[in-house]
């Protein structure tokens, strides 16, 4: 009687203890995230840093070579408004060769794009595509020299290469380049 | 009067073992259920989708996805969760590249970030998921893993738009 009553005792706690048990049991686990790694992308990571709409369009094309500019904007559906001011050279060279900087504000520059129609692998485009890396390079000094050298024995091609925090890419159709932040 | 005694003491007893028992066994699942699914433990959505806002990633809601984007220069980064019961059933990233060039050491640590989630709690796994990553990369081929109640698939790392999907098995 006594063991009968036990057995069932044991059988009904086991079960109710159990099934409570599994039902209410809950897995472990933080409730935060894991901590990013160094390279994980950050926001900051889109523009170049250091390098302002002013310091490519001011200071290199219009002050030291009279290049006019024009601005729009265009509304992108993942970035908001981003401003694109293209500048050219001035009179009749005005349809040779052309910079754009695309930027979301003076110092969110995300992109400088030359394009030369001088003819590839011509001393005007080597010397355009040389310079615009030798500006964007500016806040990175100790790495100017490579980058306008790089340009300029590039132009012609479809290479690009990472140098410090800026990625160039050479292109040829048309012919140009272009410099973006790197990740 | 003892036979009573001795039951009500036999069913109390087993019923708290067996309480502790299952409750200890299931802390260690490494998923848990939401709705109809299965999700990442505890860990929320919200949760997730903030750190990465703080990150600088930009995130929108649609229905129960969270999405956050990032583009940065010829990369562009994108997570999609899939939420229930505010946690997390389902991962899916993107990294899109201009050019075929190599995955650089930004969209490997992104990849890597989110294929912990489940088991970021366990630096074993962590350790084990994060070498399978480098694997499959290296290796530039398209793969399904099963690791824990988690299906891991990872596509087109050779190309200009690697995915990658984790999800809860059920």
């Amino acid at each position: 009687m006594t063991v009968g009553l036990a057995v069932i005792a044991l059988l009904c706690g086991g079960t109710l203890g159990g099934g409570t048990g599994w039902l209410t049991g809950k897995p472990d686990g933080s409730e935060t995230v894991p901590p990013f790694a160094e390279d994980f992308p950050r926001g900051e990571q889109q523009y170049m840093q250091g390098v302002t709409v002013s310091l490519v369009a001011d200071d290199w094309l219009i002050k030291s070579n009279k290049w006019e500019c024009e601005d729009r904007s265009e509304e992108d559906t993942d970035l908001g408004k981003v401003d694109y001011k293209t500048c050219r050279p001035p009179g009749d060279a005005s349809s040779d060769m052309s910079v754009t900087i695309h930027s979301q504000d003076e110092d969110k520059v995300r992109e400088v794009n030359a394009t030369c129609w001088e003819g590839v692998g011509s001393k005007a485009c080597k010397s355009l595509f040389s310079t615009l890396a030798d500006t964007v390079f500016i806040p990175q000094d100790n790495l100017r020299k490579q980058a306008s050298d790089w340009a300029a024995k590039n132009s012609g091609t479809e290479r690009f290469t990472t140098i410090g925090h800026i990625r160039l890419e050479a292109n040829l159709e048309p012919n140009g380049m272009r410099a973006i932040p790197a990740i | 009067m003892i036979v009573v005694a001795v039951a009500v003491a036999v069913l109390l007893v087993s019923g708290i073992s067996a309480y502790a028992v299952t409750t200890n066994y299931r802390k260690g699942d490494t998923s848990q259920s939401c709705d109809t699914y299965q999700c990442i433990p505890r860990l929320k959505a919200e949760t997730v989708v903030k750190a990465l806002e703080e990150r600088g990633h930009t995130c929108s809601t649609d229905y129960n996805h969270q999405t956050c984007k990032l583009r940065i220069g010829a990369f562009y980064f994108e997570a999609t969760l899939q939420v229930a019961a505010g946690l997390i059933t389902r991962i899916n990233l993107r990294v899109y590249r201009e050019q075929s060039a190599p995955l650089t050491p930004g969209s490997v640590a992104y990849i890597k970030w989110f294929a912990v989630l489940p088991y970021r709690d366990d630096p074993v796994l962590t350790g084990q998921i994060e070498e399978w990553v480098d694997q499959q990369i290296e290796a530039t081929e398209d793969t399904k893993a099963t690791i824990g109640d988690y299906e891991y698939v990872l596509a087109n790392p050779e190309t200009y738009n690697v995915t990658v999907e984790i999800k809860g098995k059920y």
